[in-house]
Order: structure tokens, then C-alpha cells, then sequence
């Protein structure tokens, strides 16, 4: 009876450290593959891109069309080519402050918190997702709930719950990741009661400036009907020579 | 004698007096009762804002309320709210930081403004403990971890944070509530939807329904689903000290209401040290202090008593920060005035009426009394005495009705849940307990004598004017 006792007992200590070393590494894992799809887009020094933006409407559509230049995090300049009517509006990130040059009105103006929950030039993305990315790799636990096949790619699908502190208004997201490249294919965005609030898609895998990248962005809220973003890549250079001053309030007026 | 004689003459014909009796009685309780409701929701609307919202006094640096910028600081608010404390006038000061900012959930945002404050102190200036929603979670005071906040009953409805869900257990319950089954099952189907606001649950709700069960029970089955998020995310932002972005994550300790849908809308309350901590602003500094008064009339010397103490800074009274108030409460008093003498006017048009038929069907009669020897002073008080017997008894006989009305209402209420959206935009209860001072009645009084005897002066005139000889021969 005693020995029959304590062998119970090994099996279930024995059954319990696994699971606690499997949870470990898959914890790990899910962490790793988040951060490496995270450095997709951002791991360079600097990028430089040409992007048209168009955004869907019920009743109407348009297209933006515009040059972005990134260093680190912290550095953004973004400069609208099109249509004519927005032409030279250009948009400065500093950190977590934004600034707004509008030529046809002559006034560069930084933009108040008011304006953070507004469209980014109308469309379904606003200042504050631009401004104020919060790190899905600190701010969030990470887990593995399965494994999807998104455009005939392998994925990890994987569910990002936010730490208790973190500055993130989402329930929960979930992320299609793909397992060869660590390309997000896929992005749901949950409110805190559980229900879709925004779906992020990505397509068009293409070699972008030396990487493989899809060039084609969708951002669909699910709550407006017929409402959508759709953001494509044209051009994408990484680790371009930019100085820091290059992302000046002199240089918002200046660059083409 | 002439008295007498008057009174007599009121009841020669019961049916015609009656008449204008019951006219005189239902206009003056239509006029009391009336201005009984306005005088209990303005005192509704006073009590909440001097108890909840604005306090008595507030202090302010010279530049903030023209600027609202975030620097206008006073720089030694501690103590001077130490200082104001010790005035035998004041009941409790408290001082907090003001910032305007974003308030931001996973589906909308709001343009909110964020009070820093001392969550125990301003429980006694401000009673925010005691408009606390019931079942909604808890005031400020218990020190759960992190950032909390305490919004307005309207913003979480903005926000998203109030929603609509239907479950199966709902669904079912509504059955248990009296909801015949017919009308749950269509619910059915929708079972496990939510809805973020109000209008599209009920817009749902109607394409579901017909006209005759929403009307039903519609406001039942809203207020069964209807449900708070607990300890709901919220994200502020707003800018700090130095103008640079900032903001924290805040999690909703519990839900205020008040009827005044603007604040509720727009005042969220965090604790002091979570925002003086975010916007770098160091303790003992602040940019309001608001006092509370133990004797609300004395406001004004307290007032100049302040400014006097605390020069280069700027002091405001409840009258001046919202003068609407002030006004309302001036004004109100002339305006029931006014109210009651146009009713009293058109009452009078009928006792003049009636008057006049007294004196032409007496016609023979006052002759009689004119060639006996009564003299026309005599005459001119008899008609103006019965005049005013016909509106003093109604007018008594309407403010009794009024007295009792206004008490049995004033136990319960009036409820115009109907119009509440609009009620409370306007920053009204929409659960009016009508109330009236004994004051008004004694004015009432006068204007109905008053009345009684200017719509007497015309029919006498008339009186005085027949010829004995000739009115002796009328038929």
C-alpha cells in the first residue's frame, strides 16, 4: 500500500514538473516568435517607404499616397503626395509627440490629446495607434492556442492577453504568425468583454528593400459595415543613412 | 350688517356662485401646484450643484479658468486650504489638480476632464461618496492597487462601459419577471448578442417586437440587460507639466450619478497622488481648492473675506461660477409672482362677469334699498364684499387642494422617467418632489383679495349709477 502511495505520488510530481517545463518553453517560444515578428518591420536602423492609403467607405472611397521615413521607434516623418487637394501636408513623430505642417493654411500645429483619437487623415487608423504603438512584447503574456494555415501559409496562432498595468484597452488580441518568415498575416483585436472590435490583415508577400514583407495592409473595424483601410506598400529601402535632424519642424516644411 | 348682508346675497343662487367659486379654486391650485413642481426641481437643481459639483467657494490661480492651462498652479494649496480651514465660517476645504484630457476604451474615447483628489476630504466637501450608483463597485477611498477612477454613470454609457448583453439566463429570467413566454422567445435567437449603446439595443429591440410589447416591456427587458463592466480598463491622456504626452491606464473603481448630464459626461475623479505622480506635478499643490460653507448665505463676506487673504488670486462663489443658478434662484420667486397674477387676471374677467349679472338681475332691488335710504358707499361695499367672498372662498378652497396635492406628491415624487434624457441634459431630476414655502400662500392671499376686489369696481360703478326712481320700475 505505501510503496503503491508514493510511486502515485512520483507519477503525478513527475506529470506536474513536466507541465510546468512544458508551459515554461512554450511560454518562451510564444514570446520569442512575437518578438521576432515585431522586428519585421522595425528591427532596421532606418526605413524609407512610398505608400498609397486608401480608405473604404460605405458611400465613397479615396486614396492618399505618401513617403514615410522611420529611425528607431522614436523618429517618423511622413510626407502626403496625394491627392492634390492634401499635397505637402506632412506629419513629424518624435517620441511620443506628433506635429502637423499644413501648408495651404501656413501652420504647424502638435497635436493635442484631443486629436489622438482621431482618424490619421480619415482613415480607420488613429493618431494614437501611430503615435503611441504599445509593445506587444513587454505589455503583453503570450500563448499558444494553435495552428492555422492563412494564405497557404503555416501560422502560429497566437493569443496576446495585456499585463495588468500596461497602457493597452484591449481585452485580448490574437496573432496569425507565420512559422517560416515570422510574418503577421493576421491580427483580432478584442474588447474586454470578449467581442471583435478591429481586424488587421496582411497580404501580398513580397521582397521589400531586402525582406520578405506584405505589402498589403487591411484594417477592418468590426462594428461599421463597410468601413475599411487598406494601406499598400509601393517602395521600402531599410537602413538608409538619416540623421537625426533630419526629423526636425524645419525639415516638416522642406522635405519632398 | 353689510356683511352679512353680502354673504346672504353669495348663496342666492347656489349654482352660479359654485361656479365661479370652483373656477377661482381650480385656477389657484393649478397655479400653486405648478409653481410647486418648478420650485422643487430649482431646489433639486441647487442642492446638487452646491452639494456635488461646484461647493460653496473656489479658489484658483489668476490665469487658469481663462487659459485651463495646466501650469496656473498655486503653488502652496496646502497651505492655504490649512488657512481657510481655520475660519469659523467654513466647514471643510479641500484642494485637487485639474487636467483636461482623452479618456480612451477598446471602441471609443471621450473628451473628459480628470480631478486629482483627496479621496477623504472631499467627502466632506463634496459628499462624491454619497452619489455613488448602487451595485457599481465603490467611492475612491479604499486603496485597491493601481490607477482608479470614479466616472459619471453617463460617460461609462459613452464610453461603452454600460452595455447591453442578452444571455439565455436573461432571456429566462425575464419569463420568471411576468414577460409572457411569446414575447421572451423572440429574444431567443438573439441570445449571446450584445449591443455597445443604448439606441441600438433598442433599435434591435423594435425590429423584434411589436409596438404594443415594447411599449410593455421594453424598459424592463433594457434594464435587465443592462450591465456595468467591473473594474473596466480606461485609458487617459492628457498632456503633463512639461506639455509632452502622457497618460495611464485607470481601472473604474465605481459609477457616480448625478442629474446634471454635462458633469457626469465630463468629470472623471482619480486620486491625487496617481495624477500629481503622472503629470509631475509635486505635492502640496493644486488648482482649485473649493470650500464648503456651514451657513450657505454666508457666501458673499466669506467670499471678499478671501479674497482679501489670498491677493493675485482668483476667488469665485457659486453665484459666480454658475450664474444661472443664482439667477434661477432670484428670479424664480418674481417669476411665480407673475405666474399667479396672470391667472389670477383671467379668473378675474368671470368674477366680473358674474358680478355684473348680480347687479342687472338686482336691478329692482337696489333701487328698493336706494329709496329706502341706504347710501352709495354702502352699496359699493356690498358688491365689492360679495366679490370678494366669491374669490376668497375658492381661492381658499383651491389652496387647500394645492396644500394636500403637493404633500401627498412631495412623499413619492413625480416621476417623468419618460423625459428624463431631457430633463437631465438640461441638468434637471427628472423624479421632481414639488415643495413650497408657506411664504408663497400668504402672497397668494393678497393677490386673490385683491383680486376679488378690482373686478368688484366695475359692476359696483354700474350700481351706483341707477336712478332709484327708474330702477324701481324695472320689471
Amino acid at each position: 500500500m505505501k510503496n503503491r502511495n508514493t510511486r502515485s505520488g512520483k507519477t503525478i510530481l513527475a506529470v506536474l514538473l513536466a507541465q510546468a517545463i512544458f508551459t515554461v518553453a512554450s511560454g518562451q517560444t510564444a514570446r520569442e516568435i512575437v518578438q521576432k515578428a515585431y522586428e519585421k518591420f522595425t528591427g532596421e536602423e532606418s526605413s524609407y517607404s512610398t505608400m498609397n492609403m486608401t480608405i473604404v467607405r460605405p458611400t465613397w472611397e479615396r486614396t492618399v499616397t505618401f513617403k514615410s521615413w522611420t529611425k528607431g521607434k522614436d523618429y517618423a516623418l511622413t510626407l502626403i503626395t496625394g491627392p492634390a487637394s492634401e499635397k505637402g501636408q506632412s506629419f513629424l513623430k518624435r517620441k511620443n509627440e506628433m506635429w502637423n505642417w499644413n501648408p495651404t493654411i501656413d501652420r504647424l500645429i502638435k497635436l493635442p490629446p484631443s486629436m489622438m483619437s482621431q482618424g490619421w487623415m480619415g482613415s480607420d487608423y488613429t493618431n494614437d495607434d501611430i503615435l503611441r504603438e504599445s509593445s506587444i512584447v513587454d505589455d503583453y503574456t503570450h500563448e499558444i492556442i494553435g495552428e492555422e494555415k492563412i494564405e497557404g501559409r503555416d501560422c502560429y496562432k497566437i493569443k496576446l492577453t495585456p499585463r495588468e498595468e500596461a497602457a493597452v484597452v484591449w481585452g485580448h488580441q490574437i496573432r496569425w504568425i507565420d512559422k517560416k518568415d515570422y510574418l503577421t498575416l493576421k491580427v483580432e483585436l478584442y474588447d474586454e468583454d470578449g467581442y471583435l472590435v478591429r481586424t488587421e490583415t496582411g497580404s501580398e508577400i513580397k521582397q521589400m528593400g531586402g525582406r520578405l514583407l506584405p505589402a498589403r495592409l487591411e484594417l477592418i473595424p468590426a462594428d461599421e459595415e463597410g468601413h475599411k483601410t487598406i494601406i499598400v506598400i509601393d517602395h521600402m529601402e531599410f537602413n538608409i543613412p538619416l540623421d537625426d535632424r533630419f526629423f526636425s519642424q524645419q525639415n516638416m516644411k522642406r522635405v519632398r | 350688517m353689510i356683511t352679512k348682508t353680502a354673504w346672504k346675497n353669495v348663496w342666492r343662487n347656489k349654482v352660479r356662485s359654485f361656479v365661479v367659486i370652483a373656477s377661482v379654486a381650480v385656477g389657484i391650485f393649478a397655479g400653486t401646484f405648478s409653481v410647486a413642481v418648478m420650485e422643487g426641481a430649482i431646489a433639486q437643481r441647487l442642492d446638487d450643484a452646491l452639494n456635488h459639483e461646484v461647493a460653496h467657494i473656489q479658489i484658483t490661480h489668476a490665469g487658469f479658468r481663462a487659459n485651463n492651462d495646466l501650469t496656473c498652479l498655486l503653488e502652496d494649496a496646502g497651505e492655504m486650504a490649512e488657512k481657510i480651514r481655520s475660519l469659523e465660517e467654513v466647514e471643510a476645504v479641500s484642494y485637487r489638480l485639474v487636467v483636461t484630457g482623452m479618456a480612451n476604451t477598446a471602441s471609443k474615447s471621450s473628451g473628459i476632464i480628470i480631478n486629482g483628489i483627496d479621496a477623504e476630504r472631499e467627502k466632506q466637501v463634496l459628499g462624491l461618496d454619497k452619489i455613488l450608483k448602487k451595485g457599481s463597485g465603490s467611492y475612491l477611498e479604499k486603496e485597491a492597487s493601481g490607477n482608479r477612477a470614479y466616472i459619471g454613470e453617463d460617460l461609462a454609457k459613452n464610453l461603452n462601459i454600460i452595455r447591453f448583453t442578452l444571455t439565455d439566463a436573461i432571456v429566462d429570467s425575464l419569463m420568471a419577471k411576468g414577460v409572457p413566454a411569446e414575447t421572451a422567445e423572440k429574444l431567443q435567437p438573439l441570445a449571446g448578442s450584445r449591443f455597445r449603446n443604448e439606441k441600438s439595443f433598442r433599435k434591435k429591440m423594435e425590429s423584434v417586437f411589436t409596438r404594443e410589447e415594447q411599449k410593455k416591456y421594453g424598459p424592463l427587458i433594457s434594464e435587465i440587460s443592462r450591465s456595468f463592466r467591473k473594474n473596466a480598463r480606461l485609458a487617459l491622456t492628457f498632456v503633463d507639466y512639461h506639455n509632452y504626452h502622457t497618460g495611464g491606464m485607470f481601472r473604474i473603481n465605481g459609477l457616480y450619478d448625478l442629474t446634471n448630464n454635462m458633469f457626469e459626461s465630463t468629470q472623471v475623479f482619480v486620486h491625487y497622488d496617481d495624477l500629481a505622480r503622472l503629470t509631475g506635478i509635486p505635492p502640496g499643490q493644486g488648482h482649485l481648492i473649493m470650500v464648503r460653507l456651514i451657513d450657505v448665505d454666508q457666501t458673499e463676506p466669506v467670499t471678499s473675506q478671501l479674497k482679501e487673504l489670498f491677493p493675485g488670486t482668483e476667488v469665485m462663489n457659486w453665484k459666480q461660477i454658475q450664474p444661472d443658478l443664482a439667477m434661477m434662484e432670484g428670479m424664480a420667486r418674481m417669476m411665480y409672482g407673475f405666474f399667479m397674477v396672470i391667472i389670477l387676471a383671467a379668473l378675474a374677467f368671470g368674477i366680473v362677469n358674474t358680478m355684473l349679472m348680480v347687479v342687472l338681475e338686482r336691478t329692482k332691488e337696489l333701487g328698493m334699498l336706494a329709496a329706502i335710504g341706504m347710501n352709495k358707499k354702502r352699496v359699493f361695499r356690498m358688491i365689492l364684499t360679495e366679490s370678494v367672498f366669491l374669490s376668497g372662498v375658492g381661492g381658499v378652497f383651491g389652496m387647500i387642494i394645492s396644500k394636500i396635492v403637493i404633500s401627498l406628491t412631495a412623499r413619492q415624487g413625480i416621476n417623468l422617467s419618460g423625459y428624463k434624457e431631457g430633463f437631465e441634459a438640461m441638468g434637471f431630476t427628472s423624479h421632481i418632489y414639488p415643495h413650497i414655502g408657506n411664504d408663497f400662500f400668504i402672497l397668494v392671499t393678497i393677490l386673490i383679495i385683491l383680486t376679488g376686489i378690482l373686478a368688484a369696481i366695475y359692476p359696483a360703478l354700474k350700481a351706483l349709477k341707477l336712478d332709484p326712481a327708474d330702477a324701481l320700475r324695472t320689471e
